[in-house]
């Protein structure tokens, strides 16, 4: 038996999860059409990336009177098309995020060997369900934690706080949207900035290094650097 | 019996693609004792070719000055001390040249040490069977600490054992490979078999053709491995 028999036939995946706002009000300007427009370019922008380095998979939750996974996540590529959304209902944010931690966490679907997931939320009101402590469920999740979080506030109703909370990439401050226009530009720019992760030397880059001393730690290895 | 060391390192395709050097490096070494030593610079930090060369280098500094019997810690500060003087001497900063370190380090008698910091795997037959060291339990791939970065003791893996009887051996590798087994249950005992009957350089020449040749879709590390095996 040679060595490449023991080799994965699977290539590593990085998982990018949207968490979108289809409530009622985002039936509003257009809104719900730029994001339906969005997806459909962003599924088609990842299935074309070249896969040099991480194959990218996305899923797609929505919370809008209800809160559902409608996109297993599953290889760009192989997704044929995303169904177009309506508009209705209130925000269930708080089922979303536990959608979210919960997909971040299976290891089956998403294996040690993955990059680390991106999670995008899309909102444009504030939040009718519980969510925070699904929010701090999802922070204190040892795995769902690392991934990279990017929100878009869509519109000057939209829970701000709430929004610049769940982001925790500091290259990359909370997005407003006021238009549907500004749906659009947003999701290109992430889709922008997952294509060139994926296809760069460092795909799982950690967002921050630590460097602080800890003092007296007799763990520590006493050495000057 | 004696005990055969044979390494090959390939760059994987993203390096190749981007005219990028092999940022892995691999020393082995045999006199009176014996050494292997594979590190994968992290592909994120400007010197990470010049940092797993630095750590091969610092490891053999450090076998060369430390007992065979020693405390773990004490071989640890000694590698990381000549790694970080190493760097020193290149004008490169540790954070620049972050490395992983996996070390086997032997005597004629079959007993081995092993040290572990960052991804990577160490197989054993018939021991690590399992691996030296797993990932934390929420950790995703390519998350992973090494020289220039770790500053504890706890981060580093290490055991002890002894290559008793023939087919007995280790297997050192970067995560370009250990991140894309599907299984390692007789990993180790078929590539001591394709060594069967090749010289140091056919043996180099047919790992690196496997490694070149790695089936994975989309597989873009570079990739090393070390075996040392008992004959």
């Amino acid at each position: 038996m040679a060595m490449k028999d023991f080799a994965m036939s699977t290539a590593r995946p990085l998982p990018v999860i949207i968490l979108a706002d289809t409530s009622g009000s985002m039936g509003a300007d257009g809104k719900i059409e730029a994001l339906n427009q969005s997806l459909r370019d962003m599924v088609k922008s990842f299935a074309a990336e070249s896969r040099l380095r991480a194959e990218i998979h996305l899923g797609v939750i929505t919370f809008g009177e209800v809160a559902r996974g409608h996109l297993p996540l599953a290889p760009a590529h192989q997704i044929g098309g995303i169904q177009e959304f309506a508009a209705n209902g209130g925000t269930p944010l708080g089922v979303a995020l536990t959608l979210a931690r919960e997909l971040l966490e299976d290891r089956d679907l998403i294996p040690a060997r993955a990059y680390r997931p991106v999670l995008v939320l899309v909102s444009d009101g504030h939040p009718t369900d519980d969510w925070e402590e699904p929010f701090r469920a999802l922070l204190a999740s040892e795995r769902a934690q690392k991934a990279t979080r990017i929100a878009l506030a869509i519109g000057a109703d939209a829970d701000e706080a709430m929004l610049r909370d769940f982001g925790n990439d500091p290259e990359v401050r909370l997005f407003h949207a006021d238009n549907a226009a500004e749906i659009v530009r947003f999701f290109r720019a992430v889709t922008m900035s997952v294509s060139h992760s994926s296809r760069s030397q460092a795909p799982n880059r950690p967002l921050a290094l630590d460097y602080r001393r800890t003092g007296a730690d007799p763990d520590e290895l006493d050495l000057e650097f | 019996m004696g005990v055969r060391l044979r390494a090959a390192s390939v760059a994987g395709p993203g390096h190749v693609h981007e005219g990028l050097p092999n940022q892995d490096a691999v020393l082995i070494r045999h006199g009176r004792d014996w050494l292997a030593v594979v590190s994968d610079g992290m592909g994120s930090h400007r010197h990470a070719r010049l940092g797993a060369r630095a750590t091969c280098w610092a490891a053999r500094q450090a076998v060369r000055e430390q007992p065979f019997d020693g405390d773990d810690r004490d071989l640890i500060r000694a590698l990381y001390r000549h790694w970080l003087a190493r760097l020193v001497s290149s004008r490169v900063m540790p954070a620049d040249a972050v490395a992983t370190c996996l070390l086997a380090w032997g005597q004629a008698d079959g007993r081995f040490r092993l040290l572990q910091l960052g991804d990577g795997l160490i197989l054993g037959r018939p021991v690590p069977a399992e691996g030296l060291a797993g990932r934390a339990a929420g950790a995703f791939g390519n998350e992973t600490t090494g020289l220039g970065l770790s500053r504890h003791y706890s981060d580093w893996r290490s055991a002890r054992g002894r290559l008793l009887n023939r087919g007995d051996a280790l297997l050192l590798m970067t995560d370009g490979i250990s991140e894309d087994l599907g299984r390692t249950d007789g990993l180790v005992a078929a590539v001591v078999a394709s060594m069967r009957g090749k010289g140091a350089r056919a043996a180099r020449a047919a790992l690196s053709r496997a490694l070149d040749a790695w089936p994975t879709p989309c597989h873009s590390d570079d990739k090393t491995v070390a075996l040392v095996y008992r004959t």
